[in-house]
């Protein structure tokens, strides 16, 4: 919960953002309204998380019971689920922004903590939860085989042993998607900062060179330049950088640039929509109606790591 | 009153013949002292003529290069040191033969990482053993998966300063071509049916990491450490699947790792490439003055000796000459070499003082890239665990399955 402020209040009584009217300058008194602004917003983001968790529990557990579907045929709770994803990253962000904003308030700073913890906490069960509904009704590409391999996917016949192991495998799988996210944040976070050098570096690059870089050359030289003699250019075929080759993340793409903030809708590299489920169309419609361009971003990768998973 | 001797000099009594040899012996040792063998090479990263199929590309991961500190103070050189310097050049030099390897198109995928694991495909490792403006020496060990060593030895070069005139290339590029190369050969030494053995014993090497008792009956280890596989598990085999699912998430890491190193490393290098300019010429100097301090003191301690030895067996006063012309000279060739030591010491300090203001400037960018390794690599180990911990109940209830 997060504590009630009362900013009108001289700083006598304890209050949540603690003023010295007497030393503060313009600058401190903006910084702290400006942190606290952004706390305000990550409550109200966490609390409509909570909502949207609560009601996609509500729904999972009516269609346990039920074994209702939609009318599409999509398991019920599937769109409360992917409202809780959405509400999710929402809120994830907005803590993000509390924390950067943040003052140096501890007490600020804890909550921020532990808001954070409970939407780590929250994200793993949904996680689990969505791929408990995948499994149940779909499953994944080798969720499926793998379970037809070890017992009667329809669920009467499961041993207790194979039931242990769906189990276990939904708790794998929903442990992974918490780590892509982790190092997913850490990327961002290095993109972030290699893009403050890059658009620096490309524009001191293409005056003085005339070229376009991928980012990779830097004034000053290095020998992953283009035209480096000591590559021997009778053997080495395209020895323009473009020999490097892509990465293995989960996408399938190495992180080469940052994701551009742009104004055009949807990035190129965004799979078709065909075949997208209702979570799937959710993530979609959020991330092209989405204005804050990290936030945008941050959804588009959700979309296309959800997608990758179909 | 003594007689003057006026006898040959092939007469002369031994005393002047001693002084004679040991002027020859002066010279000789002079003239070694001086002679410097300066080897260079331009030999360029090489990339296979025949082009390596990608089933037969090795993915390569380089450690950051040992930096050498406990010998920080007990290099050959009296070149400077710094120790934030030289952890920044462990971090730079390994992402800079990460480049070289890459832009050859020989190898897989080629990323630097924090810290040693056994289920890489080709581990490459480095220790600094001298790094400066001038000169640059690594001892470079690479080991395959299997256990099989591909390099073991010392690279070293020395930059001109047409290098730092052009600023194309790094001004010790040949070293990690040099490395790249004897990689390559390395690799071309071996056939088909071994590099994929070293990708399956990799593969395994991982699956046992995670699950030792789902695996343990695919490899065997020799006497001499060597790895081999006994048997590959079936194409749909569930729990290298799952590893398999795992193995992207490592490979996830090492490539958010990598983004990184990268960061770092164009943070440095403007400083750096700085730092290694203007210390080449303080460095050139500062050897030159060092060696012909070396040998002004040599020659004038030679003299001396000589000289004083040769006038306490003189009998004559051409011969007591001639030992005292002996001591002058050296007396003279002594204090030579004092004054080229003390201007030795100008550019040492010259030396020591760009070197400590570069480590001032880089090492938060060191600590950032530390942090950075740290907490990453916590993440990591903390998921390690809980996979570990799964895939061992999962072994559990499969076993009871069955």
């Amino acid at each position: 919960m997060l504590p009630e402020t009362e900013p009108t209040q001289v700083a006598e009584d304890e209050t949540f953002f603690e003023t010295d009217r007497a030393g503060a300058s313009g600058a401190a008194i903006e910084s702290q309204l400006g942190s606290k602004a952004a706390l305000e917003a990550a409550a109200d983001a966490v609390a409509a998380a909570g909502e949207a968790l609560l009601k996609a529990g509500d729904e999972m557990s009516d269609g346990e019971q039920a074994s209702a579907s939609m009318g599409n045929g999509e398991p019920l709770g599937s769109q409360s689920m992917s409202e809780a994803q959405i509400a999710l990253i929402i809120a994830r962000a907005a803590l993000d922004d509390a924390a950067a904003s943040n003052d140096g308030d501890s007490r600020s700073g804890q909550w921020i903590d532990a808001a954070n913890a409970s939407i780590e906490i929250a994200s793993e069960a949904l996680a689990g939860a969505v791929q408990a509904a995948m499994m149940d009704g779909r499953g994944t590409d080798y969720d499926a085989s793998d379970a037809a391999q070890t017992a009667d996917v329809t669920g009467s016949g499961q041993s207790g042993s194979d039931a242990r192991i769906a189990e276990l495998d939904a708790e794998l799988e929903a442990s992974i998607a918490v780590f892509e996210t982790d190092m997913q944040s850490a990327r961002d976070q290095a993109a972030a900062a290699l893009t403050g050098r890059t658009m620096t570096a490309v524009a001191k690059s293409s005056i003085e060179t005339g070229e376009t870089s991928d980012g990779s050359e830097v004034a000053g030289g290095s020998a992953i330049e283009a035209d480096d003699p000591s590559a021997d250019a009778d053997e080495a075929g395209d020895s323009d950088g473009d020999d490097v080759v892509t990465g293995r993340t989960p996408d399938g793409a190495r992180y080469e640039s940052p994701p551009p903030t742009e104004e055009s809708t949807i990035p190129e590299d965004i799979p078709s929509p065909q075949g997208d489920d209702i979570v799937a169309k959710q993530l979609r419609e959020a991330a092209m109606a989405e204005q804050d361009p990290d936030l945008k971003a941050k959804l588009w990768e959700e979309y296309k790591r959800y997608k990758a998973g179909l | 009153m003594a007689k003057l001797n006026h006898t040959p000099l092939s007469t002369r009594p031994g005393s002047l013949k001693g002084l004679w040899f040991l002027l020859g012996l002066m010279a000789l040792l002079t003239s070694c002292a001086t002679t410097e063998i300066v080897t260079t090479t331009s030999e360029p990263a090489m990339v296979a003529q025949v082009p390596i199929e990608d089933a037969l590309r090795l993915d390569v991961m380089i450690l950051p290069f040992d930096p050498n500190l406990e010998r920080i103070e007990a290099v050959e050189s009296d070149i400077p040191v710094s120790a934030e310097v030289r952890r920044a050049e462990s971090r730079y030099q390994a992402y800079h033969l990460k480049e070289t390897l890459e832009q050859t198109g020989n190898w897989g995928v080629v990323r630097v990482i924090p810290s040693p694991t056994n289920f890489q495909p080709l581990l490459v490792q480095a220790k600094i053993l001298a790094s400066d403006g001038e000169n640059l020496r690594l001892f470079v060990k690479a080991t395959d998966a299997a256990g099989s060593v591909w390099i073991n030895k010392e690279y070293s070069d020395s930059a001109s300063k047409y290098a730092y005139q052009s600023v194309r290339e790094d001004p010790f590029q040949d070293i990690y071509n040099q490395v790249a190369n004897d990689l390559l050969k390395a690799h071309q030494a071996r056939n088909a049916s071994s590099i994929i053995n070293i990708q399956n014993v990799a593969r395994l090497k991982f699956a046992a990491d995670l699950s030792p008792e789902s695996v343990s009956n695919y490899l065997q280890t020799d006497r001499r450490g060597r790895v081999t596989v006994t048997q590959l598990p079936a194409e749909n085999d569930l729990v290298m699947r799952r590893v398999g699912r795992l193995r992207e998430q490592e490979n996830l890491f090492v490539d958010t790792m990598d983004d990184y190193y990268l960061n770092f490393y164009r943070n440095v290098k403007p400083s750096y490439d700085e730092w290694r300019y203007a210390t080449y010429d303080e460095a050139v100097r500062l050897r030159q003055m060092q060696k012909q301090a070396r040998n002004r003191l040599l020659a004038g301690a030679a003299l001396i000796a000589g000289g004083v030895y040769a006038g306490s067996q003189s009998e004559t006063w051409a011969g007591d000459a001639a030992a005292a012309g002996a001591v002058v000279g050296g007396i003279g060739a002594v204090k030579s070499g004092m004054d080229r030591y003390k201007q030795a010491e100008i550019h040492e300090q010259a030396l020591a003082e760009l070197t400590q203001s570069l480590g001032m400037e880089i090492e938060p960018n060191v600590l950032q890239i530390e942090g950075q390794s740290i907490e990453l690599e916590g993440t990591l180990d903390a998921q390690y665990g809980q996979w570990r911990r799964i895939l061992k109940d999962i072994y559990a209830a499969d076993q009871g399955n069955q």
